[in-house]
Parts: structure tokens; C-alpha cells; sequence
């Protein structure tokens, strides 16, 4: 949604959006972490807390009928993409509710009819599924785009380098969003990564921009800038977003590999907050906002838990062919 | 209100934990984020840390015991 020449009550109105879409992702993955230590989430989750303002900001720039690829951390990119909540958490909770029948999971959420063409656990996987939907998009001329979200622990497969390259070869409508959280997997990015993504876009011809990940209208802005430039026709961009990872890399990953005094990212919903105060909305809008997101979020699990289980007897209703070989 | 504290799944192909250590006693006042106990599973050790703050109530398993996941490992009253 453009900001240029809205007025300030419009401006007031996406700011309150992001927050309660900041806060929407941030209460789901709390809620996740629980359930997952509890047992009630089969499989293995990634949480993204601490680095919901990219999926906010970069969603905002973006209409329901443009595409993204996520990653193995994609509920934030899921649920700001618009994926619903008691889809959501139906899918991971393996119910047969859920966005993809439970079949999918955490790893697998996808819903076609809100352009979230899916996490997966391969990483910088979503390049190349980005990179199609983009060709299929300008096939198509349909004036949409696609975004593929990554870490800078995607920066080492040679995906990137592939897809890149495709991309500004073939002018593709396609936005590349790193999320450069500074860790891969266990990693340090340094230890990793021998280059740099401002070079990196240069080599390709590729338009590039670097924002403060934790900062959700720094991002937005960003994304719109760049956004508009890929839907007028000028090949592929990419948004550089640094943030941090304040979980472990998957739930019940101890951390012993890193620093204890390792310096946090500031909180990304504080700094949305912060620029709400300054518009005059006050704690006490805030909390009337936490609570309906809290009773909304409670209402989708309670909801989850009700439905009946994944259902192993259609597990190949959905598939293109049943024939063997 | 009573809570269960549980042995938790730590990663994808956990299935029991071993109870190395207690960090806590019963009748001992726990915040969120302070670690209960140790445990050992086939791949690490882990600190498992309070969920909810409160007063524990009972340790219903021993240092040394294996527990399933999911299974009651003590009972905390909820502040």
C-alpha cells in the first residue's frame, strides 16, 4: 500500500496494522513454543521471533495477489502474507483443518489463495520457487511480483547465485529478501560467507537496499521503493534486512555455541510502539490490542484442538497422479 | 492453579530424557526463564527453564530417572 501522499490518519491507520500484525506473529510463536515443549506439535519448528519486522514490512508493500517463498522460519511470513489463524495453527497442530490438510506443518505451511506459495526445510529452497512463480508472473503479465524470502545461511547454496543470475538475465519481477540475522544455523554468518551482498548485487546488475530489519516502517519503506521498480518492468531487486534470531535455531536447540553477552537486536514491536506514542496511541490502546490478539489466537488453537486429526487415508487425494514409477 | 511441568521435546526425533540434574526444590519460588533441571536425551544436555512463575510444588521424578516426553515431571502452583 503506497504511503506517498496519504494523509496522517491513513499513516496512523498502517502504523496501527503492522503493530498489531507484529504482535499477531510474535503471540502465535509464543504460543508455538509451548505447545512444541509440551508435545502438542509434532515434527520440528523454527521460530522467528525477533525478526517479525521484515514479514510485516515487506508484506505491506505487497497485494493478495503477489507470491512469496518462504523459508524453514516462515510463520511470520505465513500469517503476514494473510494466511488465516485457525488454518495456521490447525496445519500445525497435523490437523485436517489445517491450511494444507495437516499434511504440512511448520516446514510445509502453504495457501495459494493468499500468494504464500509455502515454507520448506531446504534451505534457500524458495529462490528457485520464487524465481518460477516470477517467470509465471511475467508470462502471464499479470503486473504481479515475487518475493523470496532467506537467511544469510542461504547465501552459501549455489541457488542464490543460479536464481540471481535467471532473474536479472530475464528481467524477472522478483524481490530477494535476506534476512541477515548474523547466524547460520550454528554458525556465525562470518565464518560462512565470503562476500558481501551490496557486491554481490552489483556483480548481477541488481537493484539493492539495506535496511534495519527490527524497524517494520524502515522495511516497509524499503520494500516499497524497490517493490514499485520491480512491478514497473526493471528486473529483479534485493532487500537486505539485519535482525536477530532471539531463539535458538530450532526449538529445543540449547545454544551453547553462542556468546551469552551476544548483543540482542532491538524488539521490533518496542520500536513499533515507540513510533505509535509518538502519534499519541498509548499503553492503553496497546493492551486493548494484546488482548484482542490474545483471545484470537486462543480462539484458533481451541479451535485446532476441537478438529479432527490429519487424515492418512486421503493423503493421496491431492496428488497429480496415483500411478507407480 | 496446579500446573504440570513436563519432560519437553527438544528437537525433531527426541522421545525420553534423562533427569541429570534438579536445580529447584520443592516449596522453591521459580520465575519464568529459570532453569528446573538438566537433562540429558540421546543427542544433548539441556536446561530446561520455568514456563510459568510460581512455587513448585512436588518433584515427582528422581535425578537419574529416563521420562518420556510429555510425561509429569513436577507440580508447580501458579502464582
Amino acid at each position: 500500500m503506497p504511503r506517498q501522499g496519504a494523509n496522517a490518519g491513513d499513516q496512523l491507520a498502517q502504523l496501527l496494522r503492522h503493530y498489531e500484525q507484529l504482535l499477531t506473529v510474535r503471540r502465535c510463536e509464543e504460543r508455538l513454543q509451548r505447545l512444541f515443549a509440551e508435545g502438542e506439535v509434532p515434527g520440528f519448528i523454527h521460530l522467528s521471533i525477533g525478526q517479525e519486522a521484515i514479514s510485516v514490512g515487506v508484506m505491506s508493500a505487497l497485494s493478495d495477489s503477489d507470491t512469496i517463498a518462504s523459508t524453514h522460519r516462515g510463520h511470520g511470513h505465513a500469517l503476514a502474507k494473510g494466511m488465516p489463524l485457525e488454518g495456521f495453527f490447525a496445519e500445525l497442530l497435523a490437523r485436517d483443518s489445517g491450511v494444507c490438510r495437516g499434511r504440512g506443518g511448520s516446514m510445509h505451511v502453504a495457501d495459494m489463495s493468499v500468494g504464500m506459495l509455502g515454507a520448506n526445510g531446504i534451505v534457500g529452497a524458495g529462490l528457485s520457487i520464487a524465481t518460477g512463480s516470477a517467470l509465471a508472473h511475467k508470462l502471464k503479465r499479470s503486473g504481479n511480483i515475487a518475493v523470496s524470502f532467506f537467511g544469510d545461511g542461504a547465501l552459501a547454496e549455489g541457488l542464490l547465485h543460479e536464481c540471481g543470475n535467471v532473474a536479472a538475465l530475464m528481467k524477472l519481477p522478483i524481490l530477494l529478501v535476506c534476512e541477515a540475522n548474523g547466524w547460520s544455523e550454528f554458525s556465525p554468518a562470518d565464518r560462512q560467507i565470503a562476500f558481501n551482498l551490496a557486491d554481490w548485487s552489483k556483480a548481477y546488475g541488481i537493484e539493492y537496499r539495506k535496511a534495519d530489519g527490527n524497524d517494520v516502517l524502515a522495511v516497509a519503506e524499503a520494500a516499497e521503493v524497490l517493490i514499485h521498480a520491480v512491478r514497473d518492468g526493471e528486473g529483479p531487486a534485493l532487500l537486505e534486512c539485519t535482525t536477530s534470531r532471539w531463539r535458538g535455531h530450532f526449538e529445543g536447540d540449547a545454544q551453547k555455541y553462542r556468546p551469552q553477552d551476544e548483543v540482542q537486536g532491538r524488539d521490533p514491536l518496542e520500536v513499533a510502539a515507540a513510533y505509535l506514542a509518538r502519534e499519541g496511541v498509548g499503553e492503553q490502546h496497546l493492551s486493548q490490542i494484546s488482548a484482542r490478539i490474545d483471545a484470537e489466537v486462543e480462539a484458533a488453537i481451541a479451535a485446532a484442538r476441537a478438529a479432527p486429526p490429519a487424515n492418512y487415508e486421503s493423503g493421496f487425494a491431492d496428488v497429480y497422479t496415483l500411478s507407480a514409477g | 492453579m496446579t500446573k504440570n511441568i513436563l519432560m519437553p521435546k527438544l528437537g525433531l526425533t527426541m522421545t525420553e530424557g534423562e533427569i541429570v540434574e534438579w536445580k529447584v526444590a520443592a516449596g522453591d519460588r521459580v520465575q519464568v526463564g529459570d532453569v528446573l533441571f538438566v537433562i540429558e536425551t540421546d543427542k544433548s544436555s539441556n536446561d530446561v527453564e520455568a514456563l510459568d512463575a510460581g512455587v513448585i510444588e512436588a518433584l515427582l521424578a528422581n535425578e537419574g530417572d529416563t521420562i518420556e516426553v510429555g510425561a509429569v515431571v513436577a507440580t508447580l502452583v501458579e502464582d
